[in-house]
């Protein structure tokens, strides 16, 4: 869905999005503490797979970008464990071009992140279903941005290629109600069984 | 942990199932003075009412069609040549191929009997072999983009590599730090 091809988008746009990938990129990097590494490699590991592989829903097809999931369990370290999912999908399956990893990388780990950053606070174990909703609506809000985010990046750059709405809703919606239950499962799931796993140590959403 | 390993083994067993990558491609063949084709999502489907853009192989614009229902599309090129197709779904979703037209196809109008029957057969013959080896062709396409469980399980080893490599550097400067 979101992954961008080389040789589509501005300069300016290209060099934005590379300045910003990089931020955030330090930022996460700076904030992963020792403890910190299995569960970003965990979701870098969950991000890769579940992008990589799409299913046919009407006359096109959607692959999950749970950019909402991971910015829930990650927070800024978000931008680490997608950015290493895009560079191997870019390098194995011709996802995406090397160029624009950096505007990907923005499009896909900053909505959820900030997003998350905002929602994390009304999330805690001792009332799940409210924390799932929220989390779900969470994911679904974080596809929309993305798709906002690649369809602005391309009628800026190349105006002749300008996003059909029409057709980035038909979508990205559905993508967004899938995101939406998978996100909501998965919280359900982690809040009984991990609840540390969502229910993050204050350093989550911050820079530690 | 186990549980947890236990739910993305499942995760990664119900995608495993529909193993197609998500990109769009572009299928165009040269049949005579015509090039046709189709766009196609690896992960299944076809885009409709897609933008596409014929080019010369020095940018300037030649012509500038839709896909129809089933993502095809058809044209005839103004001169034999090579031609640069570019197809943008409407979703961000691009795909590209160069193509060029034969140029013995286009039989002279002014020639003479004898050679005209020859250019007659070599047109049936060409358009003979083109429609034998296309579905090749598109079998050929569509594997190309496939993501294939090895490198999917590849890419894990990349990360669990990458994670592991960080965590060793940080044990390493924590221990100098002692």
């Amino acid at each position: 869905m979101a992954h961008i091809p080389d040789g589509v988008l501005s300069l300016p746009i290209l060099a934005a999005g590379t300045l910003a990938g990089a931020g955030g990129l330090a930022l996460g990097i700076r904030g992963l503490a020792d403890r910190d590494i299995p569960r970003t490699a965990l979701l870098a590991a969950v991000f890769f797979i579940a992008s990589s592989l799409a299913f046919p829903l009407g006359p096109t097809s959607v692959h999950l970008l749970l950019g909402g999931l991971v910015g829930l369990m990650l927070g800024w370290k978000a931008f680490p464990a997608i950015f290493v999912g895009l560079l191997l999908q870019a390098l194995l399956f011709g996802f995406g071009g090397l160029t624009t990893l950096g505007v990907d990388l923005v499009n896909m780990a900053l909505p959820g992140v900030a997003l998350a950053a905002l929602a994390r606070r009304f999330i805690d174990a001792g009332n799940p279903l409210r924390s799932a909703v929220l989390a779900g609506a969470t994911a679904a809000l974080a596809v929309i941005v993305t798709a906002a985010l690649v369809g602005g990046e391309i009628a800026l750059s190349e105006p002749a290629f300008t996003p059909a709405l029409g057709i980035m809703a038909a979508a990205y919606l559905p993508l967004a109600v899938i995101e939406a239950a998978v996100t909501a499962f998965v919280t359900l799931y982690l809040l009984k069984v991990k609840p540390e796993m969502i229910v993050a140590p204050a350093s989550l959403g911050t820079v530690a | 942990m186990s549980r947890l390993a236990a739910a993305l083994a499942a995760l990664l067993l119900l995608f495993a199932l529909p193993a197609e990558a998500h990109r769009l491609k572009l299928f165009a063949q040269a049949t005579g003075e015509n090039i046709a084709g189709y766009g196609f999502f690896i992960g299944g489907g076809r885009p409709q009412g897609a933008d596409l853009l014929v080019t010369m192989p020095d940018g300037t614009e030649v012509s500038r069609l839709k896909t129809g229902a089933d993502g095809g599309f058809s044209f005839a090129p103004p001169a034999p040549g090579r031609y640069h197709l570019s197809l943008a779904a409407g979703d961000g979703h691009f795909a590209e191929l160069d193509i060029s037209t034969d140029g013995t196809l286009a039989a002279p109008a002014a020639a003479p009997p004898q050679a005209s029957v020859t250019a007659d057969l070599d047109a049936r013959i060409e358009a003979a072999v083109a429609r034998q080896i296309r579905p090749l062709l598109e079998a050929y396409e569509a594997a190309d983009g496939r993501v294939r469980f090895n490198d999917l399980i590849g890419g894990l080893g990349w990360i669990v590599g990458l994670f592991g490599l960080w965590a060793w550097l940080r044990s390493r400067r924590d221990r100098h730090g002692d």
